[in-house]
């Protein structure tokens, strides 16, 4: 999501609130599929009613780009610098 | 799908006991819908009934204090299942199968939905659920009195933004800052980079140091790594003696303490030994000496301790902490509407309590942030690295400070005295250390003396290439660390830049649809003020942008404009204006619920008013007046209004019931029921429940008495409905009398004189039996067989005016008058 994509958003009178939140999903999915996945989720927990937890949210986003971005093993490059 | 309200069902609800025969209103769906009852027979429960069903709460009993333990008011508790009942039956807009939801509620709180033809009929009622549907006088009068931002927030659910304020809610406490860095432990993670960065520099200036004492060149950073250590190498390898310890290994394994036994082995003695081991202490020393914290480091320290003191005297410790952010979660919920009320102590203030524990929170949120700098300057200027320093230079039975200062850092308690303490603690080492270090040279060279000057250079060169491969390795085990706290960081950084752009962008996108929203209901809601008050006065509604408030004012007010609505506006204006906002947005937004119920909503209106506010319903808003417009169900007490819905059920677009009752007992719909009274007053008498017959008989009685008047077009006293209504029958039963003695006098009366007679007969033994009593509240003299005798002198009376057509046919009818058959 670039700060050139402000506005890009809308909430369309004539759609049901369940089909402007998946396109704000689909917007959200374009803007950084890494991390898109679970605030999609969270809107869909959200439209479902569920109970909304910050807390278990960010830490399956943290978990999801831990695991797409993989593990980085540094000790072996040392900085002399 | 959108729904309209066909019958609702109540039993052991509220006012509503109704054991074994619920109270069932059925509703016109395609007509606009009055129910009317006199003040505590139940009607309101049937709106309470409804709330339960859409919301699953009755906010009235939920905001009771504690002690009044609203929760346990919900069920009837003079029903003795300890469940209480409430059905809806919803017929589709658009056509279809009818479904009836049934939602119960046992005496612990517990919900269960049900809906006929496998329905899912928790999601129905959410769809329902929605701020229009259900009206009262206590909603209008909340919507002018809040602040503009609860007012702003419950205009949100007017306009069908609802859930995307929710949505919008969510996204911003993702974003929160203070809790995603507590969360995540933000500054804990930046404190440890800033360590390894300050390890890894010591560690840097340690490597510098021992490079030229082995090599005698100045370090290169420009070389790379295989480079500077292949130089270390060949500095010891060039070693002759050493030459064997060193063939075939890299730099960082060959083992300095076997390069030292090779030099003393070369030249052995105590002599040696002992300058060897003054050669290690002293670099020891030098390690532990170097990097430490500068004078103006240390006044730092205790200028950062003292702003965190500072910061903390403005607080009341963790368990006000506690207290204030569950306030404010609390005080944050939309259904907390409004802020001005404590959530602890009820009490109604005039500020904004949710502001009061925001600003009490944020003194909490200083001292944070001066412990997180403390911790910062802590990690930066390399106070926690001081560990071997202390160690060289702590005397016997000396406590050392350092452990106590990180544990201090950590848990936030590191204050302006133990700070002072501290750096003077470490100025006393950083002494001590510099005395060690002068002793040690002094004791070197004059070993020295003694030493030839060759193996002296051996052990000095194995010594620095301990301490090179010593901080070689602590460099990268701090690089290590440093990098995988910047890793994570990076990783949260990305997530919480995300969150806020999200964030942002959907409450601009929010924003943008209320404003648009506004705008459509404003110019409806001017029309249906202006139909109801007919005064040159015109609301006006606007939200900042960017905000949620909702501010209210006039538009216009007479030759005055731009002036406060809640300034010169009674209180039946004001309640016109917020009738006219959610009557607005519910024909624009209203979604799913094609219904509404408004409980006596007109309480404060006098009856011109009244009359306007029904026409505007019944004309320009509600079907079938308007076609597309929602099915509307009015619920008052007012017998003025009822007069109005009594002359417009009269036509086909209006549908008219009454209700009578109690708690106690039950709750019916009086249109065609009038036996259902008969038979209940009897019911209750038959097993000597004399207490609770007694006010059924009243009601059966009121009714006949009406129907008399009604049929025979008796003439009534203009204020005979404004007594009590205890005194009522006595008033209607005067009232004919008067006139059939009108008529007596007059010679034009049209009743058999057996009849005449007879009404003097009935009417004594009602008043004597039970008129006298029930009006002066001595129901205890009361017994179940007289009553029984009054029962049959009510339909004795009403007999007395009716004929048989033909004559002795047994087909009873009213007479058409006094004076004409």
């Amino acid at each position: 999501m670039s700060e050139n994509d402000d506005n890009l958003f809308d909430i369309a009178d004539d759609q049901t609130v369940e089909q402007n939140l998946a396109a704000f999903a689909a917007r959200l999915l374009e803007s950084d599929e890494t991390l898109a996945p679970s605030v999609n989720s969270m809107l869909e927990q959200l439209s479902l009613g569920a109970e909304f937890s910050p807390h278990a949210l960010w830490d399956a986003q943290m978990k999801a780009l831990t695991e797409a971005s993989g593990t980085t093993d540094p000790g072996e490059q040392g900085d002399l610098g | 799908m959108s729904w309209l309200l066909k019958a609702v069902s109540v039993e052991g609800f509220r006012g509503v006991n109704n054991e074994g025969a619920p109270l069932h209103l059925q509703f016109k769906t395609n007509r606009v819908n009055s129910v009317a009852a006199p003040n505590g027979v139940g009607k309101s429960s049937i709106f309470d009934a409804v709330m339960y069903a859409l919301t699953g709460r009755i906010q009235k009993l939920e905001d009771l204090p504690a002690a009044e333990q609203g929760q346990s008011y919900y069920l009837n508790r003079f029903h003795p299942a300890n469940v209480g009942t409430v059905a809806l039956t919803l017929e589709p807009d658009t056509g279809g199968n009818d479904v009836e939801i049934t939602v119960t509620r046992d005496s612990h709180g517990n919900r269960n939905v049900a809906a006929s033809g496998g329905a899912d009929g928790d999601a129905i009622l959410a769809e329902l659920n929605r701020e229009f549907v259900l009206l009262d006088g206590p909603t209008f009068h909340e919507f002018i009195n809040f602040a503009p931002l609860a007012r702003g927030r419950s205009f949100a659910g007017l306009l069908g933004l609802k859930r995307y304020s929710a949505v919008r809610q969510a996204l911003q406490s993702l974003a929160n800052t203070n809790a995603f860095n507590n969360h995540f432990g933000i500054r804990d993670k930046n404190r440890e980079r800033a360590t390894a960065l300050q390890s890894s520099q010591r560690a840097l200036a340690g490597i510098r140091d021992a490079y030229k004492s082995l090599t005698g060149e100045d370090f290169d950073p420009s070389l790379s790594e295989d480079q500077i250590l292949k130089k270390a190498f060949n500095a010891l390898d060039g070693i002759g003696i050493l030459q064997p310890h060193c063939a075939g290994k890299p730099f960082l394994e060959i083992s300095i303490d076997d390069c030292v036994a090779e030099a003393k082995k070369a030249e052995g003695g105590e002599t040696r030994e002992k300058h060897s081991a003054v050669i290690k202490q002293e670099g020891s020393w030098i390690d532990a000496m170097r990097m430490l914290p500068t004078a103006n480091d240390g006044a730092q320290l205790i200028a950062l301790a003292k702003a965190r003191d500072d910061a903390l005297a403005h607080t009341q410790g963790d368990l006000f902490l506690r207290l204030y952010k569950l306030s404010e979660e609390i005080l944050t919920r939309d259904d907390w509407t409004d802020k001005s009320v404590c959530p602890t102590c009820d009490r109604d203030g005039e500020d904004s309590v949710l502001e009061h524990v925001q600003e009490k929170v944020a003194k909490y949120n200083e001292v944070a942030e001066a412990a997180a700098s403390l911790s910062g300057s802590w990690a930066d200027h390399g106070w926690n690295q001081l560990g071997n320093l202390e160690k060289l230079a702590l005397a016997e039975g000396e406590v050392a400070l350092l452990p106590q200062g990180e544990a201090k850092i950590k848990s936030g308690g590191f204050d302006e005295e133990f700070a002072r303490k501290f750096t003077a603690w470490i100025a006393t080492l950083a002494e001590r250390g510099r005395k060690a270090l002068e002793d040690l040279r002094h004791e070197k060279e004059q070993l020295e003396q003694g030493l030839p000057p060759l193996l002296t250079a051996v052990v000095e060169k194995a010594e620095a290439a301990r301490r090179l491969q010593m901080h070689w390795l602590e460099n990268r085990r701090a690089n290590s660390e440093r990098q995988a706290a910047e890793e994570e960081l990076h990783n949260l950084s990305r997530i919480k830049r995300f969150l806020d752009n999200a964030s942002g962008q959907f409450a601009d996108a929010e924003s943008r649809a209320s404003a648009r929203r506004l705008e459509a209901v404003k110019p409806v809601c001017r029309q249906i003020f202006g139909a109801i008050v007919f005064e040159p006065i015109v609301p006006s509604l606007s939200k900042r942008e960017g905000s949620e408030d909702l501010s209210i004012g006039l538009a216009q007010f007479w030759n005055l404009n731009e002036i406060s609505a809640r300034a010169v506006l009674s209180e039946s204006y004001r309640n016109a204006f917020a009738i006219s906002v959610y009557l607005a947005a519910a024909s624009l937004y209203g979604g799913s619920a094609r219904f509404l119920i408004l409980d006596d909503v007109t309480s404060s209106f006098d009856a011109g008013h009244q009359f306007h506010l029904m026409e505007v319903i019944r004309k320009s808003f509600a079907r079938p007046g308007k076609a597309t417009g929602p099915q509307v169900i009015i619920l008052s007490h007012d017998t003025m209004l009822e007069k109005l819905f009594n002359k417009y059920s009269r036509d086909d677009d209006w549908w008219h019931q009454r209700i009578e009752g109690n708690a106690r007992t039950s709750v019916l719909p009086q249109s065609g029921a009038v036996n259902k009274v008969r038979d209940t007053a009897m019911d209750l008498l038959n097993v000597g429940r004399v207490e609770d017959a007694s006010p059924w008989i009243r009601r059966y009685l009121e009714y006949r008495l009406e129907e008399v008047i009604h049929k025979l077009k008796i003439p009534v006293p203009l204020d005979i409905a404004h007594s009590d209504y205890k005194q009522m029958p006595q008033n209607l039963i005067e009232a004919i009398d008067s006139a059939v003695g009108l008529h007596v006098a007059a010679n034009s009366i049209v009743l058999e004189p057996l009849q005449i007679q007879n009404i003097k007969t009935e009417v004594a033994a009602i008043t004597g039996n039970y008129l006298n009593h029930w009006a002066t509240g001595q129901v205890q003299a009361f017994a179940a067989g007289p009553l029984m005798g009054v029962m049959q002198s009510i339909d004795n009376f009403s007999n007395c005016f009716k004929y048989q057509d033909p004559p002795g046919s047994g087909n009873s009818k009213f007479y058409r008058s006094l004076s004409q058959r």
